[in-house]
């Protein structure tokens, strides 16, 4: 059975530096992948990412075990990530694109769903993850951490360190976008069959 | 009729109703076709992304982490011959490049007895040298040093130019080696 994290982290606290590489090695797909969805590039994100590991590391006896140790690790990854895209950007607040942030009032095109719409199929998944990658930063970064690390709001809201209701409208704003381009892609690939 | 709200779908889709509150919206959502396709959608668009294809850091993303929390650890000494690897050849090259001047130029003209195999470097040296003659002689009244001829200047003039080169090899060997240790 692996180690888990709270042992791993004991014995980096001891003194062994090299089973850090152990946590490292454990949470390294998910963060680069949460670093991707914000920086939308490789190196940026590895850059990043390093840079998150590493202060994660001087912060480490710090922990308090308030939270989960995953929950903590996505708040720095996602932190030196937004500063790695602000400074990218050349600004100080990034550019987001929200139009609702104050609560879920977004209203959804009412396009009918095709009966005959595959969502098991191969073609519905590649369109979701196309579609996942195109959402605007904001968005794409909390619904990475509401799919990908199976957040909850409250763990999302302890990550971003935004509010409960900012949390949700992005929430809401996310699958409205993504159900919007999928029904869109997908009646398109109906009608072409047809 | 009037559909579920897209909030109380994506609420249903997740899971996240309470069973008093799930009842008011039970009769319609088994009755309409169109909001079931709806929760569906929801369900698995999450369940799709859930299981997407997580991103992997490059190989030797744990030893570049371990190799900054831990500098203190003694590289060994073909490491640090590849990690200098730039500066060195850098160095090298501008060194060998002077000396070579310098042994080929007597009274600051380059012998013509050599042999023809390396007459390319000749003339290019030629070039540089009087390229370097006439950038001092343009610099000497501007920037008059004291207690120094036109020779001096020239030397002056040629050493900042082996500077530039030698950051030029610098920059791209370090990137060269830099990549290929990666």
């Amino acid at each position: 059975m692996s180690d888990t994290d709270r042992e791993i982290i004991q014995r980096v606290l001891d003194g062994d530096i090299r089973s850090f590489g152990i946590l490292v090695d454990k949470h390294k797909a998910k963060a680069m992948t949460l670093a991707m969805r914000i920086l939308k590039n490789r190196e940026d994100a590895e850059e990043a990412l390093q840079d998150a590991f590493v202060r994660l590391y001087h912060a480490l006896s710090s922990f308090e075990w308030k939270s989960s140790f995953s929950t903590w690790l996505y708040r720095i990854v996602y932190n030196t990530c937004m500063t790695a895209a602000g400074k990218r950007n050349g600004k100080h607040h990034l550019s987001l694109d929200i139009v609702d942030e104050d609560g879920p009032r977004v209203e959804v095109e009412s396009d009918e769903l095709q009966p005959d719409m595959r969502m098991e199929s191969n073609e519905f998944s590649k369109i979701v993850y196309e579609e996942v990658e195109k959402l605007p930063l904001a968005y794409g970064s909390t619904f990475t951490l509401f799919t990908i690390q199976d957040m909850s709001y409250e763990e999302i809201v302890h990550v971003t360190g935004l509010p409960l209701g900012t949390v949700k409208a992005r929430l809401f704003r996310a699958r409205t976008m993504l159900r919007e381009a999928i029904v869109k892609r997908m009646d398109h690939s109906l009608v072409t069959k047809e | 009729m009037e559909h579920l709200s897209f909030d109380i779908i994506c609420r249903i889709a997740d899971g996240d109703m309470p069973q008093n509150e799930m009842e008011l919206y039970l009769v319609h959502w088994k009755s309409c076709q169109s909001c079931q396709q709806e929760i569906e959608l929801q369900r698995s668009i999450v369940s799709v992304s859930h299981k997407a294809q997580l991103v992997n850091p490059s190989k030797s993303f744990t030893q570049s982490v371990l190799d900054v929390i831990i500098p203190s650890q003694k590289k060994k000494w073909y490491e640090w011959l590849l990690h200098n690897m730039g500066n060195i050849i850098a160095m090298a090259s501008v060194l060998a490049f002077l000396g070579y001047i310098f042994s080929i130029t007597d009274t600051g003209t380059f012998q013509n007895d050599k042999p023809t195999k390396i007459k390319p470097v000749i003339e290019f040296l030629k070039i540089i040298q009087e390229g370097s003659h006439q950038l001092g002689s343009y610099l000497t009244p501007k920037f008059p040093i004291q207690n120094s001829d036109a020779s001096q200047t020239h030397t002056i003039v040629f050493a900042l130019l082996a500077i530039v080169v030698l950051v030029f090899i610098d920059r791209i060997a370090g990137h060269f080696f830099r990549q290929l240790r990666a």
